[in-house]
């Protein structure tokens, strides 16, 4: 039910199919001739984030050339992320940093949730549609159709992305842009082919293992809570409870261009005008 | 899998469906069943404290809203489903093919586990499994995920893809993301979360587990069925901004709000209450104001606005469902709850708050508002039953 699907790009353009959707572009990772992901700056340790800016970033190009989108389609288009993996290296180093008793780096905080990828693309191409995350590769074209379908966006950039949590090397996305069949109908550029497509072909299928098995026999019935006993409220705090009361530190990350600086103690890059990298 | 729409069918019947709410069921610090939550936020009484469930030691800030002892997710997450679908007058056959539309953030222990996972997706198919639903599908968009998973149910319900759907969401306070908020300078130093106030410190995390029965009015009806509230209205809209800011201008959140009312068919100053996510961040609060000025225009200098995070903590992935519960609750009580932790006005947080106490009013309509980092906005649009 939750199975990762197998991340090749042919499959890919199939499910959005079924769903009722249109592929307009497409952009995937790794292809033959790819090396080492590139850093995403402001995200660290981890090649989640990497992963799905760069497949995106293919995509996107695929379809605009250079950013920002196209404002009349930008300001229509979602961002859906789907990834059964998720992010579990960032999960796993914070849960060692914790365990250890050692430092977590601040960085690690916005990285650990999936939305701040999708906001580094968002802003980076001026998309401003809903932001939407899901646990599961299956779910991603159900998920956008009814949301498309729902009329909150016209348009969805699909990025599916699962990571290996042992070897970067075999990470692997794909982002598709997708609009509904119907309105492609009406559409006046008639090429049925994705842009992008073309860079996919030599690109081998990889192949993909789920991650977890889904239990079939019994499971053991959960210990319900008992909802008629009352809980003691927390109480008031104590004076030796207070924190002493220290000049709040604003969230160390440097504002974006039309904000005055703020002293940052960790350097992140402005994503809107980050420099365009060196992807293929 | 849960059925997507057919290619962009246009149903014959250009009636829109009513989405109304059943069953409700919300657990906070203040406890289990969502009375005791309203009771607290109607006093305004904040359930803060320090933390006893993991070592806090090494932590800048140790203070959060949590309920006793080490309650287990999966535990609570089948307590609330029970509660809410009991409450709804459903029994267990009831459930078969229902959708379970989960907000998590994953498995607490999937990160230790000898093969690490992020688990949300299987913790979501092995709830619903479990419980008797449906297909299972696991939302992870931080703090709108829960908001977001409403949206969706509401959207099935409207284009017929389901009669019923059940909504949960859980947050239990962790080791792992505590450690992160305040790795981030997140959490607020005086060890209380003050919205939309002066002298503002941050957010504080809380226990937050919930679930919500969304039905459309002919099921409900069909069955003679209690019905809560409706659900008049959803929007959602990005910044394209920042990976963890908000657009200061709040034109995001302005977006979602205006896709909600128009959703309702209503304007602005039919709005009664706005339940804000109000977190207590310092840009964040005021990014908020400015955009719930911009949706709501003039009636933004009387509507009542409260944030109930400053009773039962930031809840992230289950705060839009906790707050969704509130404010149904709230509707039906006629009370609006208290934004606590009030110290005194902030300029760029320019709103009716409700600080002095809570208001005997009985609102016609209210909007559950929540925002997440990477610039998302969700906007609920409550209306009464």
């Amino acid at each position: 039910m939750s199975q990762p699907l197998d991340l090749v790009a042919p499959t890919v353009l199939d499910l959005a199919a079924d769903a009722g959707l249109r592929v307009l572009a497409v952009g995937a990772w790794p292809l033959a001739d790819d090396g080492e992901l590139p850093n995403l700056a402001g995200f660290i340790e981890s090649s989640f984030s990497p992963l799905v800016a760069q497949t995106a970033e293919r995509c996107l190009r695929a379809r605009y050339g250079a950013p920002p989108a196209d404002p009349a389609r930008g300001e229509r288009t979602a961002l859906v992320l789907a990834s059964t993996s998720g992010d579990v290296t960032t999960a796993v180093r914070v849960a060692r940093a914790v365990d250890d008793g050692a430092r977590v780096g601040p960085l690690l905080f916005f990285q650990s949730v999936p939305n701040a990828v999708l906001g580094h693309v968002a802003a980076r191409w001026e998309l401003t549609g809903p932001l939407l995350s899901l646990a599961s590769t299956r779910d991603a074209f159900p998920a956008t159709a009814l949301l498309i379908a729902d009329g909150d966006a016209d348009e969805a950039l699909v990025i599916l992305a699962e990571q290996d949590r042992d070897d970067p090397g075999r990470d692997r996305a794909v982002a598709v842009l997708v609009q509904p069949v119907a309105t492609s109908a009406a559409a006046v550029d008639g090429d049925p082919v994705p842009a992008g497509l073309d860079l996919l072909a030599a690109t081998p299928p990889t192949a993909t293992e789920p991650p977890y098995a889904v239990p079939t026999g019994p499971v053991a019935a959960a210990a319900e809570p008992d909802f008629a006993a009352p809980v003691t409220p927390a109480g008031p705090m104590t004076s030796t409870e207070l924190m002493t009361p220290a000049e709040p530190a604003e969230l160390v990350v440097p504002a974006p261009p039309d904000e005055p600086d703020e002293p940052a103690a960790v350097e992140v890059p402005d994503p809107v005008n980050r420099p365009g990298g060196d992807e293929k | 899998m849960i059925p997507h729409p057919p290619a962009y069918h246009r149903p014959a019947d250009h009636r829109p469906v009513d989405v109304v709410v059943t069953g409700v069921s919300a657990t906070t610090a203040w406890g289990r069943g969502a009375e005791a939550t309203l009771d607290a936020a109607v006093r305004g009484e904040p359930a803060f404290a320090t933390v006893r469930r993991f070592d806090v030691g090494g932590r800048r800030v140790k203070v959060a809203a949590t309920l006793p002892g080490q309650p287990d997710l999966d535990d609570e997450l089948t307590g609330t489903i029970n509660d809410a679908w009991h409450r709804a007058g459903l029994t267990a056959r009831h459930r078969e093919g229902v959708p379970l539309l989960l907000a998590v953030h994953g498995d607490p222990a999937g990160a230790r586990a000898a093969e690490p996972v992020t688990g949300a997706g299987r913790l979501a198919a092995q709830l619903a499994g479990r419980s008797g639903f449906g297909d299972a599908r696991a939302y992870t968009s931080a703090c709108v995920a829960a908001s977001t998973a409403v949206a969706d149910a509401a959207a099935m319900l409207r284009q017929g893809l389901a009669d019923r759907v059940m909504v949960a969401a859980g947050y239990l306070v962790d080791a792992d993301q505590f450690a992160l908020f305040d790795a981030g300078r997140a959490l607020a130093a005086d060890g209380q979360l003050r919205p939309f106030s002066a002298g503002r410190k941050g957010l504080l995390l809380g226990d937050g587990v919930a679930a919500v029965v969304l039905e459309t009015d002919r099921a409900a009806r069909q069955r003679d069925a209690p019905v809560l509230a409706r659900l008049a209205g959803w929007g959602r809209a990005g910044d394209g901004y920042h990976v963890c800011r908000p657009r200061p201008d709040g034109t995001g959140l302005a977006r979602a709000v205006e896709a909600a009312l128009k959703r309702g068919g209503i304007s602005a100053d039919q709005v009664g209450y706005v339940n804000a996510h109000g977190s207590g961040t310092p840009h964040s609060d005021a990014a908020e104001a400015a955009g719930l000025r911009l949706a709501l225009g003039p009636a933004a200098d009387r509507i009542p606005v409260s944030s109930t995070k400053s009773v039962h903590g930031q809840a992230l992935e289950a705060s839009g469902l906790v707050e969704l519960v509130v404010t149904v609750l709230a509707l039906n009580r006629g009370v609006l709850p208290v934004n606590a932790g009030f110290l005194g006005p902030d300029a760029a947080c320019a709103l009716d708050l409700i600080v002095d106490g809570p208001r005997s009013v009985r609102p016609e309509y209210a909007l559950s508002v929540n925002v997440a980092f990477g610039g998302a906005n969700t906007a609920l649009l409550v209306g009464a039953a």
